[in-house]
């Protein structure tokens, strides 16, 4: 990319008149061919990103399904604008390749939209969502008193699963940023509980495993059994303070980029007037 | 008579009853249909719009008590449900499903949810009341996947909390039929196939006090039992069709057709046009015994009738009968043998029927056992693959008349006589009958 971004410069900076095919010598011309290849490569592969995606993340395709003609779509207009940025190369039309070069970037942008779209959002849906397989597999050799909580961690599981959904279904072009951070923050939330869920059913069947038979009591037992779960109580306690802590965080982090961006806004606008201030003064020499 | 006459009427005798009204037919060929026919001195009233008097001995049929197969559910093609139904989710679903009814009486689910399983469900459910026993069959003809996987089928629930006990006999896009259930228990192995285009078929569940059953089938008629589980839903349920999609977040629709509700204790097989016998034997004379068979050995059968054990010589037994035979099928033919249920005859000496060990940890169950040339010695379990076994041909004893009471069975008779508001077959006064034939 950095070389093609420095051929652009080279042609637009060597072309005498703006928007005019240029005349060019013949390693000129060589180059703008390697560039036009290079392109056109370039849109194969932006062409076939969809599909690799879809391979990589193949156990989650129902999840995805009906965004990947949404990937494919913007994947296509990308590459059809690399294809017609190589045909600007052969043409050594430099003006052409610069505006667009512009058309491209906004394409990517959408089409990295609905990449994130699946590869982000819709993997932690599909990630977190429980099967009837899982259920009846988890459910085969389960102890009758970690059903409750067989069940409670399938519920977690369906809640986090729905919560990114929501987050996916919300990650489109021209998103609203801060509806989707309040999207984000709730399946965050739904997340750790899911994780919480899973702790007390894997604490729940190991109990099972172990307390086979319920008619063996003893006062012994029903103290280690009260301890064991004080434990598990207090673990839960300080994931909890994990998960805030981690809000927090996350809170702290979209602040940061927010204030970096009014930073960046700030010295955009200072350098501005600084320049036109520059040029005025120049004017009245 | 030559006795292949006498054997293609009593095949005739043994299909189902004629279905709708009440009706008699006479000797001039003339049929009359009433909605009631009464019972006088050597003749009857046939009462419907008017009132026809027909003398005995004019009367060649006379069909008291119509077979009534429940039709198929059918909206009055506006596309909303048939007349007592309604549908709604049920749990938390991705987008609200729908459901519509076509005049032919084709269901459109449209539906999302995670599906009948854990501990609440999310599905689309179109349904109607039923109470006790009965059965729902349905042959679910399209999943539409074009969106993500979809399941539908058939169910029966307490209630449309999305806890309430249920069972469901469904369709999964790897084209195998599962039974669903709350409470869940222990669950046979769940095989995840790739999605078979097309997947198509048959489903039935059927509820038998506070047992579930569900079947499958490739063509509606003969069924393969799918799983039996104890499921206690009690009194009056819920009962209709259903459908979702495994992951809850896209919609699927569902194409399913010929849904019919069946009231009454269901038997293993059940067949649209079905006759009306449900359990018994075939004696080779004709006579049909609707019973309970106990067991069978080379020198007898023993049955129940009537809270009272009886047996009879093997020898006089054409078949024995253990749920209701394919109309087909109605008579046995010269092959011996077993009918199973998936349609199969295993063509062998039936050696015996009696109870012998199943998979632990359940009782011994009533077992037949057929030596065939082709497999040697192999047992069948009755309630699970039976319809019935077949050891003779019938050779029907001569007879004036042949009788057929409401629970099947069937008295070849060489005499009947009509008595006010009575009629006694061979000197014995009979309630229940269904149908008079002369021969």
């Amino acid at each position: 990319m950095l070389r093609v971004a420095l051929l652009v410069l080279a042609i637009a900076g060597g072309t005498a008149a703006r928007g005019a095919p240029a005349v060019v010598d013949e390693a000129t011309r060589a180059r703008y061919a390697a560039a036009a290849q290079e392109e056109r490569d370039l849109a194969a592969r932006v062409r076939d990103e969809p599909a690799q995606l879809a391979g990589d993340y193949a156990r989650y395709e129902g999840f995805f399904r009906d965004d990947l003609g949404h990937y494919k779509d913007a994947a296509g207009a990308e590459a059809a604008i690399h294809d017609q940025i190589a045909t600007a190369y052969d043409h050594s039309d430099a003006a052409e390749v610069d505006r667009l070069r512009k058309e491209a970037d906004s394409a990517a942008k959408v089409k990295l939209v609905w990449r994130e779209r699946i590869a982000e959002w819709r993997v932690r849906q599909g990630t977190a969502a429980p099967s009837e397989h899982w259920y009846r597999d988890e459910s085969r050799w389960l102890g009758a008193g970690a059903r409750g909580d067989l069940d409670a961690f399938a519920e977690a599981r369906k809640a986090a699963a729905e919560a990114w959904g929501r987050v996916a279904e919300a990650c489109v072009p021209g998103r609203d940023a801060a509806a989707l951070n309040r999207l984000k923050d709730d399946a965050y939330r739904a997340d750790a509980e899911r994780e919480i869920a899973e702790m007390r059913y894997n604490w729940a069947r190991q109990r099972e495993q172990i307390w086979q038979n319920k008619k063996v009591t003893s006062d012994e037992l029903t103290r280690r059994l009260a301890e064991l779960e004080k434990l598990q109580d207090q673990r839960i306690a300080l994931r909890r303070e994990e998960i805030d802590r981690d809000r927090r965080t996350r809170e702290v982090d979209g602040q940061i980029r927010h204030a970096e961006k009014s930073f960046r806004e700030s010295y955009d606008k200072a350098q501005k007037d600084a320049q036109d201030r520059a040029r005025s003064k120049a004017a009245k020499r | 008579m030559p006795l292949a006459t006498q054997r293609i009427i009593f095949w005739i005798g043994l299909l189902p009853l004629l279905a709708g009204a009440a009706r008699v037919q006479t000797r001039d060929g003339r049929t009359i249909e009433a909605d009631d026919v009464a019972i006088l001195d050597n003749a009857v009233d046939v009462r419907g719009s008017t009132q026809t008097r027909v003398a005995w001995d004019q009367v060649t049929r006379l069909v008291l008590k119509p077979a009534s197969t429940p039709p198929i559910e059918q909206a009055s093609g506006s596309g909303a449900l048939p007349q007592g139904w309604v549908s709604q989710d049920i749990g938390s679903v991705y987008r609200t499903g729908s459901a519509a009814c076509d005049a032919d009486g084709r269901f459109m689910l449209t539906a999302s949810g995670w599906g009948a399983w854990g501990g609440r469900d999310s599905l689309y459910f179109a349904h109607r009341m039923l109470d006790g026993d009965g059965q729902i069959i349905a042959h679910v003809s399209k999943l539409d996947m074009a969106h993500g996987a979809v399941v539908a089928g058939v169910m029966m629930r307490q209630s449309l909390a999305p806890d309430a006990l249920m069972a469901g006999a469904c369709l999964y896009p790897s084209g195998q039929v599962r039974l669903s259930r709350r409470p869940y228990g222990v669950a046979p192995e769940f095989k995840d196939g790739d999605p078979v285009p097309d997947a198509a078929a048959w489903v039935r569940l059927a509820r038998r006090g506070d047992e579930v059953s569900a079947f499958q089938s490739a063509d509606g008629k003969f069924w393969q039992l799918v799983e039996t589980r104890k499921v206690p839903i009690g009194g009056r349920i819920l009962v209709g069709v259903c459908a979702w999609t495994t992951g809850n977040s896209w919609t699927g629709s569902a194409r399913i057709d010929s849904v019919r509700v069946v009231a009454g204790t269901p038997a293993l097989t059940w067949f649209a046009d079905g006759g009306p016998l449900r359990e018994g034997i075939v004696l080779r004379d004709g006579n049909v015994v609707a019973c309970r068979v106990l067991s069978m050995d080379n020198s007898s059968v023993r049955y129940e009738r009537g809270g009272k054990e009886l047996s009879t010589p093997v020898d006089r037994v054409a078949r024995l009968v253990f749920s209701p035979v394919p109309p087909d099928l109605a008579a046995p033919g010269d092959r011996h043998g077993v009918l199973l249920s998936s349609g199969d005859f295993i063509e062998g000496d039936v050696e015996r029927v009696a109870r012998q060990p199943v998979e632990w940890p359940r009782e011994p169950q009533l077992k037949a056992t057929v030596r065939s040339l082709l497999f040697g010695s192999r047992s069948f379990e009755v309630a699970r693959d039976v319809i019935c076994v077949d050891l003779a041909e019938v050779a029907p004893a001569a007879a004036n008349y042949e009788v057929r009471t409401t629970d099947g069975s069937v008295i070849r008779a060489r005499t009947v006589v009509l008595r006010s508001g009575s009629i006694t077959v061979d000197g014995a006064a009979m309630a229940d009958v269904a149908e008079i034939r002369k021969l």
